[in-house]
């Protein structure tokens, strides 16, 4: 995928984060791939259908979905995360790919989103993705490392 | 008199956030709702000044909702607080009759300064 596709995301993640979570965003390391094998995470998918198409799967150790649904929430609790907090961590995640597909438009390119969907467990769930051709963008926050995995084909190219 | 606040979002914590934000502004939040088609019965219930209308929603997204609102009462006032901030997709809620458009994460004075215009 071209370096400013990939920006297009990373650049509204981290101004999103920052807004939302009134923490500091650095991005770490950007590599193809997945995200790190973590034993119980919470996903965040969102399909993205238009000039690019795929998926963007957020993905948060249960450690950091905690964090950051306490912090959007204000509030501190450590039990299981409750329907509230899925659709909080499903919001944040929203504002990221909804964010990025405004930056997507300034590119030149033309995108729609699905509602966010939230599956908890491992990456395998998401084993009939061609992980070779992804991008995985960590960003890191005092809360927890939160990961943007973007897994999208430019139409215009096949 | 305090005007009528509808907020739409499948979001809870969209409606949540606005509902306080609103309430101490000195709106009168009616109601909620989780869709498009839920929007739509509501509002014929009961009746508010404003909807706070999120655009990406399961079942009935957003611009559809507006277009069926505008349709049914043009004076509504239809406030789009949404993530996609994509140039085609304000211009397409224009088009269909909102009134604003706020692009989420947002701030406090800003949605109170929006809606205080209306």
């Amino acid at each position: 995928m071209r370096a400013e596709y990939i920006n297009a995301f990373v650049d509204p993640a981290v101004i999103v984060i920052e807004k939302a979570l009134k923490v500091d965003a650095i991005v770490g390391k950007i590599t193809k791939g997945f995200s790190p094998s973590m034993e119980a995470t919470y996903s965040v998918a969102i399909g993205v259908k238009g000039d690019l198409s795929g998926v963007v799967i957020v993905v948060f150790s249960n450690e950091t979905a905690r964090n950051v649904s306490n912090n959007m929430l204000n509030k501190s609790t450590h039990s299981l995360l409750s329907q509230e907090d899925k659709e909080t961590l499903s919001e944040l995640t929203n504002m990221i790919v909804g964010n990025a597909a405004g930056k997507l438009y300034e590119l030149g390119l033309k995108e729609s989103l699905t509602p966010p969907a939230v599956v908890a467990g491992t990456q395998s769930s998401f084993s009939t993705l061609d992980m070779s051709e992804s991008i995985v963008v960590p960003i890191n926050t005092k809360l927890g490392v939160i990961y943007i995995n973007i897994f999208l084909k430019d139409k215009r190219s096949i | 008199m305090s005007k009528k606040v509808l907020i739409v979002d499948d979001s809870s914590f969209i409606r949540n956030s606005l509902q306080a934000i609103l309430d101490r502004a000195g709106f009168e939040v009616v109601g909620m709702a989780q869709d498009g088609l839920e929007a739509i019965s509501k509002c014929k219930a009961l009746n508010p000044d404003i909807v706070a209308m999120d655009v990406i929603m399961p079942r009935m997204d957003g611009i559809q909702a507006l277009r069926l609102l505008k349709s049914f009462n043009a004076d509504l006032k239809v406030v789009m607080v949404t993530s996609m901030n994509a140039l085609d997709k304000v211009v397409e809620c224009k088009n269909a009759g909102a009134n604003h458009y706020i692009v989420k994460p947002f701030e406090e004075d800003k949605v109170i300064s929006v809606f205080k215009k209306l």
